[in-house]
């Protein structure tokens, strides 16, 4: 079956000025996104994904380049892309969890405010977050922090998800639990996901498809990820599949 | 930001009613120190009037309606002229932080400005204003003002630029970014800022005052202090300063101390 594109970018550059010369983060990017799909981006620290994922969510300028969602160029930041950002100071720390979510609730006007309480309360039980509703972001933990993060996103009613590292300044064990967290929930909600990552074992656990960006700021190469799901982060077939990702990797000058 | 201790309500409770024991007892150890001075070195009632002489001109003034009044007339000049600062010094300080050529005119207006005393601008202040309320309101805006400019700008400028992105995400416009994130996440510069502002407008109005009062019996807390010492009436003085005092602890503890505990010490962005 053939899945609708939802997303798309056209040749996206920018540079960052540095005196004269301007010095490319992103060259000519392009890529495309089908309906709930999860794709990852994978590339070394500093090759320019996280500023990648800001222009995508029009929170930074491209120097040229253009987005569409659903066809239509778009131009301005919206509800309609969510940005989940890798830092935890993302929550709003005056404001309870509860109230984060419930911030970002529609803003449309058609639900009444008992509709809102009701989705909210919702919410924070899917996340697992119905102790912490009351609780300010500064007595959560790492993980609740960045499942909240993720809860609010939601709440605003994306048509896609962007995520900049969310796990990664997450001890192991918490970040184990909430890859699993994400992709019951993908399944559950029919999300579609752009995860920005450079831990392979992750792409290779999570993605239907990865993208590998180099240091220089380009798509180098695509690589399908076909393991069956459930996967085992154990599993022979996915050690097999990360060596090829990190041969694919290593292949790539500037990484 | 740091680590907030846990602590139940019952402990801060007693905590703070022990602070409040505690004080009471220095009070009492001072008054009982003063009282001892006076009569063992036997010193004249006009330089140090017995404290029962000060409390019963305390509760005169209050019950004659003359020390209420003045306090009441410069408290309202104080809110009032606080309100106009803080206001105006918002604007300055957004206007700092979102055009870079504003930036350096408010830095340098700062800069000249903020280390001038209130008191030092008075005369020519009475040479453009005369000696009513405009002038009094302008020497309190002007002690307001620059501290709160240098406190709103650095509070501005260290919001989170994660917290700005993810407001504009959530498809925030301008205003509803100023209100919904930029104030709240410089709340902590906002109150120290409102500290300075109100110690120094209370100390300005109360000087500026006492020099208007001599010039035309103007009132407020200054002029009831410097009509006491005009009447030798030293335990009127006294109960003066006693309630500036009193007026300074309360702001501090009871207003200041209380916004406090109840946002940026719940919010873990200070203890």
């Amino acid at each position: 079956m053939e899945e609708r594109i939802i997303f798309s970018a056209e040749r996206i550059v920018k540079y960052y000025q540095n005196g004269e010369t301007g010095v490319p983060v992103l060259s000519n990017i392009s890529l495309k996104l089908k309906e709930r799909e999860f794709v990852c981006i994978l590339g070394p620290s500093g090759c320019g994904k996280s500023t990648l994922l800001r222009v995508l969510s029009s929170l930074e300028k491209a120097d040229s380049g253009t987005i569409a969602l659903d066809g239509n160029e778009i131009t301005g930041p919206g509800p309609d892309r969510m940005l989940i950002f890798q830092e935890q100071d993302q929550l709003f720390h005056w404001l309870s969890t509860r109230s984060n979510i419930h911030l970002a609730l529609g803003k449309t006007g058609t639900q009444s405010e008992q509709e809102r309480e009701k989705q909210t309360t919702a919410l924070l039980r899917q996340f697992g977050l119905q102790e912490a509703g009351d609780k300010f972001p500064h007595q959560l933990s790492g993980g609740m922090k960045q499942r909240a993060a993720i809860a609010r996103s939601l709440a605003a009613g994306p048509r896609i998800l962007f995520l900049d590292e969310p796990f990664s300044s997450l001890d192991a064990m918490t970040r184990e639990h909430l890859q699993i967290f994400l992709l019951d929930l993908w399944k559950r909600r029919n999300l579609t996901l752009l995860f920005v990552t450079h831990d392979i074992t992750e792409a290779a656990l999570l993605s239907d498809r990865i993208i590998i960006m180099n240091a220089e700021g380009k798509l180098v190469k695509e690589v399908e990820n076909t393991l069956s799901r459930p996967r085992d982060r154990d599993g022979t077939d996915l050690h097999k599949f990360t060596a090829v990702l990190r041969q694919e990797l290593s292949h790539n000058p500037g990484l | 930001m740091g680590w907030s201790h846990e602590v139940t309500p019952s402990k801060r409770l007693l905590h703070g009613r022990n602070r409040i024991v505690r004080r009471l007892i220095w009070v009492v150890v001072i008054i009982a120190g003063y009282e001892i001075i006076r009569r063992g070195l036997e010193i004249s009632p006009l330089a140090l009037p017995p404290i029962v002489e000060i409390g019963s001109a305390f509760f005169a003034g209050f019950g004659e309606g003359d020390l209420l009044q003045q306090l009441v007339r410069s408290l309202i000049l104080i809110a009032a002229a606080l309100a106009a600062g803080a206001g105006a010094a918002l604007g300055l300080a957004l206007l700092s932080v979102r055009r870079s050529f504003f930036a350096e005119l408010i830095d340098g207006l700062v800069a000249i400005f903020h280390p001038l005393p209130g008191i030092a601008l008075l005369p020519i202040v009475i040479l453009w204003f005369g000696t009513g309320t405009a002038s009094l309101l302008v020497i309190i805006i002007h002690s307001v003002l620059w501290p709160m400019i240098t406190n709103l700008t650095a509070g501005l400028r260290g919001v989170s630029p994660t917290q700005i992105m993810a407001g504009k995400n959530l498809g925030m416009g301008r205003s509803e970014l100023f209100f919904r994130i930029l104030l709240p996440a410089s709340l902590p510069y906002i109150i120290a800022g409102m500290r300075i502002a109100w110690a120094r407008s209370w100390r300005a109005l109360i000087s500026a005052e006492m020099v208007f009062g001599a010039i035309a019996g103007a009132g407020g807390i200054g002029w009831y202090l410097y009509s006491k010492r005009v009447f030798m009436d030293s335990a009127g003085l006294f109960a003066g300063v006693v309630l500036i005092i009193l007026i300074g602890v309360l702001v501090e503890d009871v207003v200041f101390r209380r916004i406090q505990r109840k946002t940026v010490e719940r919010w873990g962005m200070e203890r």
